[in-house]
């Protein structure tokens, strides 16, 4: 699968908050930093950053396939792009019955005021993911699944090399 | 390859559509007593209320069966499998050949047997049909007398107070929604209930129907008369199990499926409310009927089909119910209906005076919760419950209300062998 | 961490956080977990908010910005908001200090003032140092002179600040050498502000030099005034006995608790709470009497003037609402949490905010002026004792309080060693000499909710005790010992080791001394130039078998104090680091290359009985230095958890 994803790396993560932010403001209406926090109705953050046996990690939506919420909804407004393999939810037909906020194991669906919400990958913004834009340190990075694992690996060599033949 | 599927809501569609994603030339027949477009059953009282129309109602587009090149046999029963043809009767004579079957029939509210039953104005609560006829029916009736006080009946309730209507829900049980949840957290809903002008009447049962062909009201048992011109029944549903009578499938209250979805007769599986698998709290095959369920389902069937072996998520009964701003999340074991022996339930309240959780730890396991009012994190909370891991280290948190998916992750990275969703292996994979 | 057997070592605080999360009482701890995680660039020192082309942030681990948009590393990132904690700490004690000489012109104007001179013994003994004569004067003129030349220190610009002269000749040396010898205590703190403006000072170690002149500034300067005069006003401290910690509330009293930093306010309040009409009030209303008593330094400037008990230190001052038997709770200056107000909002506490300089959300606001000072002050306990009938909510007073002895400074501790007979730093600097004393050490510092409340300051007393080691003691760490019955003589029994018990049973002291508030850290340094003068154990304060600790800081006040030591010569072990570890060069500094030119250094420590041993292995290498046996009697090196280190909550 060559779809891409949000991935985290906790010994990057300082636990600024950054991604929070960002996530607020490409969530908002002006999509300006300066007046998001302004706007009537605040726009609510998809990905939250939290303290796990000392490390700093946000985990946020992993895009399930199977989803589980794409399961679970019963109007039919989660839904699985199977190009971009993006899992998110189409406000319009959202009855904000939670069966979704039931059955995510990563809790990464929000119910919000009117609608469930969660990350959608920043589908429609120019630049893509506003949070890994955001985070300067690489806490947070986008890749295919076989690229992460790549990047696991590599981390895993580095910290465990082959003893000398 | 030939794939039936009998029915066309949440498990016939999601199965269908799982066929034709996997396999782009199987041959797919649907056949249904329902011809309509992919309506979602659960947003029938939306419906009923007046707030959204059937269009609105629809999960996937009204083209959806020419779009994934179904060929669809609708407004006809099915009304017997037989098993060593591989074929299905239909109620018009025909039989249908199959290589593979999967069941998603569904179930029939039920009624319950109580003279008066028969008079005109007694509706079910569950499908269109029963939608459409309410609604024309209703356009004269000032008040209606529901049966039942769990989730179908409140739905119907609030939906028909929406509509204008005067409700007077009546409850055999001391509590309403006394399946799921305690006298506690019903009681947040009586209140919100009342303050929405629906009348409740708890510990009243129906003796009879009133009325000479026509609905004009409800006597208990104690002999009180409840004068309406309506009744709707939520009292259950009947799994349609009929078709599989003398047939070899094995059944129990519904069809009874493996973690493949498949039944005891190779080449035929069944999914959605006709199925009865495996509830691994109560550790038994038990009747969960939700529409999630109905969905993974009939997508397991399908990909078991398509030769993926592929099988159910760990489960057992949840639901979401939600009325106006009032929420309610149940899973497992609420304590509610049955006395759980050794299990240590916890209730805490707040912070708003519509908030309440219930716990019930039995042998260092989460085998049930409720919550009412704020529902988030629910995921992680059915995560723990549905897997059955020890959650003693992190009890302290759950009872707190601090349970995110920070406070389960090292209990994730300590039982991978029951949570092995790959999801969750990248999230481990970095952390 | 949020179970409260976790958040304190002290049963008392235990107790009272049930109480106030059973009514549903927000405290310090709630808010600390919420903020979890907190910014780790933050921690580490490397953003910069000082100008608007930022807000910058270095990326620590190389792949984002190493240099804010105006070229700063994270070097030089550090070092400004380093040094620009070290400005807010030396203004704090500094403008306290300033108000105090203010106090005493005052008291010496003319005009019939509520304030006296108390101590004339101290005030002739300031003079003679100033340079003021005595003789033709009466003491108000005398006091009025001495008030104008501290007066003068602030603003002026040349020179050196006037109690510089009391540091050994090595320290002013190497202070000159260094051009860290402060010229005026307002001027040095105006040239951190200057120099960590965008594109001014960019060299790390320049700054840090600035920072170290403004904290000397403010230890040999503003706290030093603060000091001295208060004494002169209220009355050097002499020895007292008291008793510490919540159980000193007293329900059926009208309870009155001062909080902040200036004795101005808080001496009126005890005389205004001593007041016979106003005790006839609290009678008529019901309450047996009128019960004072205090959170955080003004609380421990009026325990060694007065003996008024302790309730409590800085994480405790919410807890000393939820007991619901505090009438009032009168703050003026200084680590008064902005959330007290709101909690009065739930309980029947008035928070009644004195200073134009600080007022609060929902507090009652009685400004005191000096002028009016008896009135205001007998105002403002009239306005706690007309509160006493509205108590609501379950009163909740642990029986927890411990009996303690303060009231040392640097003049009678000389006499508390060597008797009515032999009043000097002599024994003091022979039991050290001799090995019956391995040093002394100063434990000091604030409450932190990143670390659990009292366990640090306790573990470390009690690790350097029972090596021998005299401590002396000020502020929230006073109180903390103070709580654990360390301030009785008795301790030196449980706790000393074999040669610090002699020396307590010996003249009847208790191992851990209580020299005051936390400007009285001034009074240490004293003790240090005294024993360097009087000999045998080197030329320098950085001769001197002796360390300093704040094991649970957390104010910029602290970081002022902790410069202020380090800069005099005196190893500094903290329990919670400086917020410079995003930087190699400024950590290295600060915990090495700063000993090439003070002979102090800081170490950043967090387990406590590391910290003690980090601070016995340095007195030792100091003992080694003198050419000194080692200690009288050895301690086998056995290093116990803190959990060994509980504090044993004395309740008599």
């Amino acid at each position: 699968m060559g779809k891409s994803k949000i991935y985290f790396d906790s010994e990057k993560c300082l636990g600024c908050h950054s991604c929070e932010f960002a996530c607020a403001v490409a969530h908002s209406v002006s999509k300006d930093p300066h007046k998001a926090h302004l706007e009537d109705e605040l726009p609510i953050r998809r990905r939250n950053v939290e303290l796990v046996e000392g490390a700093c990690l946000t985990v946020g939506c992993r895009h399930c396939d199977p989803a589980p919420c794409v399961d679970a909804c019963m109007a039919g407004a989660m839904q699985k792009n199977n190009e971009t393999g993006v899992v998110s939810c189409n406000l319009d037909q959202c009855v904000a019955c939670w069966m979704c906020v039931m059955v995510c194991p990563f809790d990464a669906v929000q119910p919000g005021k009117v609608h469930a919400l969660k990350c959608d990958m920043c589908d429609q913004r120019e630049g893509g993911p506003a949070c890994v834009e955001a985070c300067i340190t690489g806490g947070l990075f986008e890749a295919t699944p076989q690229q992460f694992v790549e990047t696991v690996q590599a981390r895993k060599k580095t910290r465990n090399p082959e003893p000398e033949k | 390859m030939k794939v039936v599927i009998i029915g066309n809501h949440a498990a016939g569609i999601s199965a269908a559509e799982t066929l034709r994603r996997g396999d782009a030339s199987c041959q797919i027949v649907m056949i249904s007593t329902e011809d309509t477009p992919p309506y979602s059953r659960c947003l029938i009282p939306m419906l009923v209320s007046g707030e959204k129309s059937l269009r609105e109602i629809l999960y996937r587009p009204a083209t959806f069966y020419d779009d994934m090149n179904i060929e669809t046999m609708f407004g006809v029963e099915a009304i017997r499998i037989l098993v060593k043809e591989k074929a299905v009767l239909l109620s018009d004579g025909r039989q249908i050949g199959y290589d593979f079957l999967i069941i998603a029939n569904g179930g029939t509210p039920s009624l319950p047997r109580i003279p008066g039953i028969e008079n005109e104005g007694v509706f079910g609560f569950r499908g269109l049909d029963d939608a459409q006829r309410i609604i024309e029916y209703c356009e004269n009736v000032e008040v209606v007398g529901v049966l039942g006080g769990g989730l179908v009946g409140l739905k119907a309730a609030v939906a028909l107070n929406k509509r204008g209507k005067k409700v007077k829900v009546i409850v055999g049980s001391p509590n309403v929604l006394s399946q799921i949840i305690g006298p506690h957290e019903a009681g947040i809903y009586e209140r919100y209930l009342s303050e929405l002008g629906i009348e409740i009447m708890m510990r009243t049962n129906p003796a009879a129907v009133l009325g000479d062909g026509q609905v004009e009201g409800v006597e208990s048992t104690e002999g009180l008369k409840i004068p309406c011109q309506m009744v709707v029944v939520g009292k259950g549903v009947d799994a349609n199990r009929a078709l599989v009578h003398d047939t070899g499938i094995k059944t129990e209250y519904g069809v009874v499926v493996d973690d493949h979805c498949r039944t005891s007769v190779p080449d035929v599986y069944a999914a959605g409310d006709i199925a009865q698998s495996r509830d691994d709290v109560r550790a038994r095959l038990w009747m969960n009927s939700l529409w999630p369920f109905a969905v993974e389902e009939g997508r397991v069937a399908a990909e078991n089909v398509l030769g993926w072996d592929t099988t159910l998520r760990p489960r057992t009964s949840m639901n979401s119910f939600t009325v106006g701003e009032l929420c309610l999340i149940t899973c497992g074991l609420t304590g509610a209906r049955e006395e759980i022996e050794g299990a240590e339930e916890i209730t805490t309240t707040g912070p708003g005076k519509n908030d309440g959780r219930r716990f019930v730890v039995k042998d260092n396991r989460l085998v049930g919760f409720a919550l009412v009012g704020d529902v988030r994190h629910a995921g992680v909370l059915t995560s723990l419950v549905t897997r059955g891991v020890d959650v003693s280290g992190i009890k302290d948190e759950i009872i707190t209300g601090r349970y995110s998916f920070s406070t389960i992750l090292p209990l994730v990275r300590d039982n991978p062998g029951k949570f092995t969703a790959p999801e969750y292996h990248e999230v481990l994979g970095s952390f | 961490m949020s179970n409260p057997q976790e958040r304190s070592t002290d049963k008392a605080s235990v107790e009272v956080l049930k109480h106030a999360a059973d009514q549903g009482l927000q405290v310090a701890w709630d808010r600390y977990d919420a903020m979890q995680p907190q910014c780790g660039f933050g921690e580490l020192g490397i953003c910069c908010r000082n100008c608007t082309m930022g807000p910058c942030r270095i990326d620590p681990f190389g792949e984002g910005p190493s240099e804010g948009i105006c070229g700063a590393t994270a070097d030089i990132i550090a070092a400004r908001n380093l040094i620009r904690m070290i400005a807010s700490g030396a203004s704090a004690h500094s403008d306290h200090g300033r108000d105090v000489a203010h106090t005493l012109l005052v008291a010496t104007g003319g005009e019939k003032s509520d304030y006296q001179i108390k101590d004339e013994n101290k005030l002739r003994a300031l003079a003679a140092e100033l340079g003021v004569k005595t003789d033709a004067k009466d003491i108000p003129a005398v006091g009025r002179e001495v008030a104008e030349i501290c007066f003068r220190q602030f603003g002026q610009q040349d020179g050196e600040v006037v109690f510089t002269a009391r540091a050994p000749e090595d320290q002013r040396r190497r202070w000159k050498n260094a051009r860290v010898m402060p010229r005026g205590i307002d001027r040095e703190i105006v040239e951190i502000m200057h120099r960590t403006h965008v594109g001014v000072d960019n060299d790390p170690v320049n700054l840090i030099l600035q920072g170290c002149r403004a904290a000397l500034a403010d230890g040999w300067g503003g706290s030093m005034i603060a000091t001295e005069l208060s004494d002169v006003l209220f009355r050097t401290p002499d020895w007292v006995v008291s008793r510490a910690n919540l159980g000193v509330l007293d329900p059926q009293a009208v309870n009155i608790i001062v909080h902040g930093h200036e004795p101005t306010l808080s001496e009126m309040i005890v005389a205004a709470s001593q007041d016979k009409e106003l005790l006839q009030l609290a009678k008529s209303k019901g309450a047996k009497g009128i019960n004072l008593a205090g959170i955080c330094c003004t609380a421990n400037e009026i325990l060694m003037r007065h003996g008024i008990p302790l309730a409590g230190n800085f994480l405790q001052q919410e807890l000393a609402l939820a007991t619901n038997v505090v009438e009032a709770m009168v703050v003026d200056v200084q680590c008064i949490f902005p959330a007290l107000g709101k909690l009065t909002q739930k309980v029947h506490t008035k928070l009644i905010s004195t200073s134009p300089k600080a007022k609060f959300p929902y507090a009652e606001h009685i400004e005191f002026q000096e002028s009016r000072a008896y009135d205001i002050a007998k105002k403002i306990v009239q306005t706690a004792i007309e509160n006493f009938p509205n108590r609501k909510g379950a009163p909740k007073v642990p029986k927890q309080s411990s009996p303690l002895v303060a009231g040392f400074t640097a003049e009678n501790i000389f006499s508390a060693l060597g008797g009515r007979y032999r009043p000097s730093y002599r024994p003091l600097n022979e039991a050290i000499i001799s090995g019956r004393l391995r040093g002394v050490a100063g434990v000091v510092g604030c409450n932190n909710p990143k670390h659990r409340h009292d366990a640090g300051h306790v573990a470390i007393t009690k690790e350097l005790l029972a090596n021998d080691v005299l401590v002396a003691t000020t502020g929230c760490t006073a109180i903390a010992d103070a709580k654990a019955g360390l301030l009785c003589p008795e301790a030196a029994e449980e706790f000393a080791g074999e040669g610090l018990r002699e020396i307590c049973r010996a003249v009847g002291i208790p191992p851990v001394l209580h020299l005051g508030s936390c400007v009285d850290n001034s009074r240490i340094l004293v003790v240090l130039a005294n024993m360097v003068a009087e000999g045998g154990l080197g030329e320098s304060i950085a001769d001197l078998p002796v360390a300093g600790s704040a094991p649970e800081w957390m104010s910029e006040k602290a970081v002022a104090i902790g410069f202020y030591v380090v800069v005099s010569g005196v190893y500094t072990v903290l329990g919670e680091p400086l917020p410079v570890e995003g930087s190699s060069q400024v950590t290295k500094f600060l915990t090495e290359g700063i000993e090439d030119l003070f002979g102090g250094k800081f170490a950043f420590e967090a387990d406590p009985i590391k910290a003690a041993r980090l601070m016995i292995d340095h007195i030792d290498a100091k003992r080694a230095a003198l050419h000194l046996p080692g200690p009288m009697y050895e301690v086998p090196y056995a290093p116990r958890t803190v959990e060994a280190a509980e504090p044993a909550a004395a309740v008599r």
